[in-house]
């Protein structure tokens, strides 16, 4: 089952949804679903079906595309950025895969 | 011969250092603070150039205050009857030392490159010489501030501003607000050791709320920010 949970940060900030977080002296910059996945992420590994359960419970369905293909969109480059990290590699295959098992 | 700053002191040892260094570095020559830490003594090579050796002692500093203080890549001046500080965030080239050198003979002189700021906001003092252009020349020459003319500092400054500069052309100067994360944003390039600090950002968001202002300055010409200044840290006297 693919998990997702956030690499070790030096510093997470949040204000008004967004966020800032510190890795190495290297600052980015977190729209409010890239917050709401480290903030999810931040404690323990999360199934790719329980980040949509939460991000569909806080932001309700996207007005266009498949909410799956967002979020693994945006966890993919969190996961580019070396923000999060991934058991195994996070793909649309293994989400439908999993999603069906659970 | 030991020099102050940031709430530091640094040995430097005095067997190459050129005849008019003490007086160049006469107001770092006396703890401006009560706490100092000890940075790693300094050696100078042989002939230094007086820029060179202000490179070294503020890398020393910087260094022996790393994961203590939070420290900015700016200039400070204070008012010298209350304390009120403003410290003026920018990259090299974007007017801290001009502008220095423009108010600090109305308000006290602080610094002009790097600012230390304590979690209470109190502001540790760095009067170093000035890297100063000489009119229609390229090269900057290593200015004392008593040869401007720069006012002492008040004894306990505190953060009352903190203003990120952006000599972009516009005229007349403008200020903007800015939020939180943007601000931090824009200040983190030009911190030391932020991932050092205990919970950085948040020393820095803490900072930043503890004070009246945080704004971007856009401008043309240092002498259009006093008003600006003013409302920030009051009135010179």
């Amino acid at each position: 089952m693919t998990t997702a949970y956030v690499a070790e940060f030096d510093d997470f900030l949040e204000s008004d949804g967004q966020s800032l977080i510190l890795i190495s002296d290297q600052l980015y910059r977190l729209s409010q679903l890239g917050t709401l996945l480290v903030r999810y992420c931040s404690t323990r590994a999360c199934t790719l079906a329980e980040l949509t359960e939460h991000c569909l419970a806080a932001f309700g369905q996207p007005a266009v595309g498949d909410p799956r293909d967002i979020l693994i969109e945006d966890l993919n480059q969190l996961v580019s950025l070396g923000i999060m990290r991934s058991m195994p590699g996070i793909s649309k295959l293994d989400f439908d895969r999993h999603s069906s098992a659970c | 011969m030991q020099i102050y700053g940031l709430g530091a002191v640094v040995e430097v040892h005095d067997e190459y250092l050129p005849t008019q260094f003490s007086s160049l570095w006469r107001r770092c020559l006396q703890p401006a603070d009560e706490s100092v830490a000890r940075a790693e003594a300094l050696t100078p090579p042989p002939e230094p150039s007086l820029s060179n050796l202000t490179q070294l002692i503020t890398r020393r500093l910087i260094a022996a205050r790393a994961g203590q203080v939070l420290m900015l890549h700016a200039g400070a001046l204070c008012h010298p009857v209350t304390g009120a500080t403003l410290a003026y965030v920018g990259p090299g080239g974007s007017g801290k030392t001009t502008l220095t050198s423009v108010f600090g003979q109305r308000y006290g002189y602080l610094t002009d490159e790097t600012v230390a700021v304590t979690t209470t906001g109190r502001v540790l003092a760095y009067p170093k010489p000035l890297s100063v252009r000489e009119t229609g020349s390229v090269q900057k020459t290593e200015t004392s501030p008593d040869a401007l003319g720069l006012l002492p500092a008040h004894p306990a400054p505190q953060l009352a501003g903190i203003v990120l500069l952006a000599r972009d052309a516009t005229s007349p100067a403008t200020s903007e607000d800015l939020d939180l994360l943007t601000a931090i944003e824009a200040m983190a390039p030009e911190t030391s050791s932020l991932a050092a600090l205990d919970r950085g950002l948040h020393q820095l968001a803490d900072l930043i709320e503890q004070t009246r202002t945080v704004q971007r300055w856009h401008y043309t010409d240092a002498a259009d920010l006093i008003g600006l200044a003013s409302t920030v840290i009051g009135e010179a006297p």
